[in-house]
């Protein structure tokens, strides 16, 4: 049952095509709309503190052979 | 279940990324990260709480992470992996009860682009997790079905079906308006059928 818009006579697979493309530019928007939102400032800090931890045991990490990893 | 690694070059033992650029990669990869969070999640905070446990994760595995290798691939699966082995259901159902439920409620006072937006996520918290996932990494985050599948630890053919799947679970929710929208809401399904329509026409108008 298509309900769709009889007035033009598209076969049923170009409108779902066309929804398809709706949804994609929606499924779009949806995730860029956070994206756009950058890093927000407790992520610049996170960041920054990571520096600290890192020259805290940066040494220790040299060493590539930190095999304490699950 | 062998880890879902990235097939290729696995000959030379390729090196870890200096700390400096992992850093970079990993600030680069904040933005993605929170909109993928945001989609398992549902929810805000949850979604930045789960994005940070996976950068410190990521940061604690840094030595695993090889050159040359996509990070933001890499990066993704530990927040996929974070979300699962974190207890989902309560991130969900902060997402439902909470602000699902008042948005619904201020709701739907124009149609205009922060409205779809609102609909369209809640649309996709009716999908099963595996689907959610699947499209919104193929369908929004720009991932190949490859690449999708290494995130998510499957088969390709398994992540195209999901994606297949999810659209057209998509398209019937949308269609019908998702399942909050039933009380005294002022857009009655066909709108909503109306409303993508209209979309249809600008967007290949425009394109």
């Amino acid at each position: 049952m298509s309900a769709m818009n009889k007035s033009d006579d598209k076969p049923d697979a170009q409108a779902v095509k066309s929804r398809q493309r709706v949804i994609g530019a929606r499924l779009q928007a949806v995730y860029d709309d956070v994206v756009r939102q950058g890093v927000p400032d407790d992520f610049e800090q996170m960041l920054a503190a990571l520096d600290e931890l890192d020259e805290q045991s940066g040494a220790a990490v040299k060493n590539g052979s930190n095999g304490n990893e699950g | 279940m062998a880890s879902p690694d990235c097939d290729t070059a696995a000959e030379a033992p390729a090196e870890p990324l200096p700390v400096g650029e992992f850093k970079r990669e990993m600030a680069e990869a904040i933005p993605y990260m929170r909109a993928f969070a945001r989609s398992l999640t549902g929810d805000d905070s949850a979604a930045d709480d789960l994005t940070q446990d996976a950068l410190m994760k990521a940061w604690n595995a840094r030595q695993r992470f090889r050159a040359g290798s996509n990070f933001r691939a890499w990066i993704f699966t530990i927040v996929r992996n974070q979300f699962y082995s974190n207890c989902r259901r309560s991130w969900r159902q902060v997402a439902w009860d909470q602000e699902q439920a008042d948005r619904t409620l201020t709701g739907p006072s124009s149609m205009n682009g922060v409205m779809e937006l609102d609909e369209t996520r809640r649309a996709l918290l009716e999908l099963p997790d595996d689907q959610r996932e699947a499209i919104i990494l193929v369908g929004a985050g720009g991932f190949s079905y490859e690449e999708a599948a290494s995130i998510c630890g499957c088969a390709v053919g398994t992540v195209k079906s999901r994606v297949s799947r999810a659209r057209s679970a998509l398209a019937a929710i949308l269609e019908t308006g998702p399942r909050q929208r039933s009380a005294g809401d002022d857009v009655k399904p066909s709108q909503s059928a109306e409303l993508i329509m209209a979309e249809v026409k600008s967007l290949t108008s425009g394109a």
